[in-house]
């Protein structure tokens, strides 16, 4: 398998992974609503960072940060980003769509909640390591 | 205008007459071919006493110079959009025994794009050709002269990161961490045996090699810029007791320097070019004739 097609389904693959095996345990989501409250803030956090992430990165003009997009990365680390920000997006929708529902008794809730979660997660990380590595890069002369 | 001798090195039977009267016959637009960005086609050849003689032009459409002088200001060019600059530049090829003589435009066109181009330049026929430079013969002869080979130095220049990381598939953060880990640019590889000597085999593969490398240099987006090679040398003796010699192997080439006068355009003119090759391509009969 390709470095490159690895890092990319990575997310994916976690996600779906920890979702099957919630699935197959049958969880079950905690009766009262303080989770999905705290996951609500936590994405938000989430989205922010990506925000502020996708500003510092349109703001690198490093010579070996231009070298990474004209050796064609740059749209494999606009749509990593795009791909974690929807995730949080998807997972702050998700738990409002909890207050609604009652996720206990829901079948579909949990397993989704676990999918969006560690998607947003994975991707997460993802983003992070590019980030940093940009930086480094961008503060490297050569 | 320097002009060096190369020998094109076909791989079974070609049919190179055919294929360039093929190329000739088509439209220019058709005849372009993309490389490392930058389009490069065959202009115009002609077969005259039995040699060709072929023009390739390299294009050059995003920016380019302008027209000045010692007491005129800099001024643009008149262009059509979809024009830009072209720079073209001169090979000699004679059929009869396979040896060329191309002219070294350092923006535009060199060997190993032009062989580039003849292998593969009709779809429907490809075959590969390369053109590899000859060895002056005096050169050749210090080099089997030299029987106890002692040091090999060769510096390489190397590429950071290109289009080929993202078309092998290589991840982001692999690139990211490949560009942050070696700063290294150039890179000097020695080889030496100390009190013993190198073994021979590996010294004339090496040669072999390094005859087909073209001079690296550095700073220019023309299309030729992939090779890395940037010096090769190789020190050794004749015998135990004589004196050891350094033999460069990239500058021992069969070159030639010729004077052209500028035409309109302060532009080479064709004829002269072509001429010049002809004039280099006939003293250097002791090469190609057998």
């Amino acid at each position: 398998m390709r470095p490159l097609f690895r890092e990319q389904i990575l997310p994916g693959g976690v996600a779906c992974s920890v979702t099957a095996f919630i699935w197959w345990g049958g969880l079950t989501f905690p009766e009262d609503n303080d989770i999905l409250s705290a996951s609500i803030s936590v994405a938000a956090i989430f989205a922010g960072f990506l925000t502020t992430a996708m500003s510092i990165i349109a703001g690198l003009t490093g010579r070996l940060v231009h070298r990474l997009y004209a050796a064609g990365y740059a749209g494999k680390i606009v749509w990593y980003m795009a791909e974690a920000a929807l995730f949080s997006l998807l997972f702050c929708v998700h738990c409002f769509i909890g207050y609604f529902v009652k996720p206990a008794e829901t079948p579909w809730f949990t397993p989704l909640w676990f999918l969006f979660a560690f998607w947003m997660l994975a991707s997460f990380v993802r983003v992070t390591i590019i980030l940093i590595l940009m930086i480094l890069l961008n503060a490297k002369k050569a | 205008m320097k002009i060096d001798l190369y020998k094109l090195e076909p791989v079974g039977n070609h049919d190179l007459d055919g294929k360039i009267r093929r190329v000739l016959d088509m439209p220019l637009e058709e005849r372009n071919r993309q490389r490392q960005k930058v389009y490069y086609r065959i202009e115009t050849a002609q077969k005259i006493r039995h040699r060709w003689l072929i023009d390739f032009v390299q294009l050059r459409l995003d920016h380019g110079p302008g027209r000045a002088g010692l007491s005129s200001p800099m001024t643009n060019f008149e262009m059509e959009a979809g024009e830009g600059f072209g720079e073209d530049v001169g090979l000699l090829w004679d059929p009869r025994n396979d040896y060329c003589a191309v002219q070294y435009n350092h923006h535009s066109v060199r060997a190993r794009a032009m062989a580039e181009y003849l292998s593969t330049v009709l779809p429907d026929q490809p075959h590969l050709m390369t053109l590899q430079p000859v060895l002056d013969r005096a050169f050749a002869a210090r080099l089997r002269q030299k029987t106890i080979y002692k040091k090999l130095e060769v510096t390489v220049s190397v590429p950071l990161l290109d289009h080929n990381d993202y078309a092998q598939g290589n991840s982001v953060i692999g690139a990211a961490r490949a560009l942050l880990g070696s700063g290294v640019q150039t890179m000097h590889l020695t080889i030496s045996a100390g009190r013993r000597e190198l073994h021979r085999g590996m010294i004339s593969n090496f040669v072999d090699w390094a005859r087909g490398q073209e001079e690296a240099d550095a700073g220019d987006g023309a299309a030729n810029t992939r090779s890395a090679l940037s010096s090769a040398k190789l020190t050794g003796k004749d015998d135990e007791d004589s004196a050891s010699e350094v033999l460069d192997l990239l500058s021992q080439r069969v070159t030639t320097h010729e004077s052209v006068r500028t035409g309109a355009g302060v532009r080479f003119t064709r004829d002269d070019r072509w001429n010049a090759l002809e004039r280099a391509f006939d003293r250097w009969h002791s090469y190609w004739r057998q």
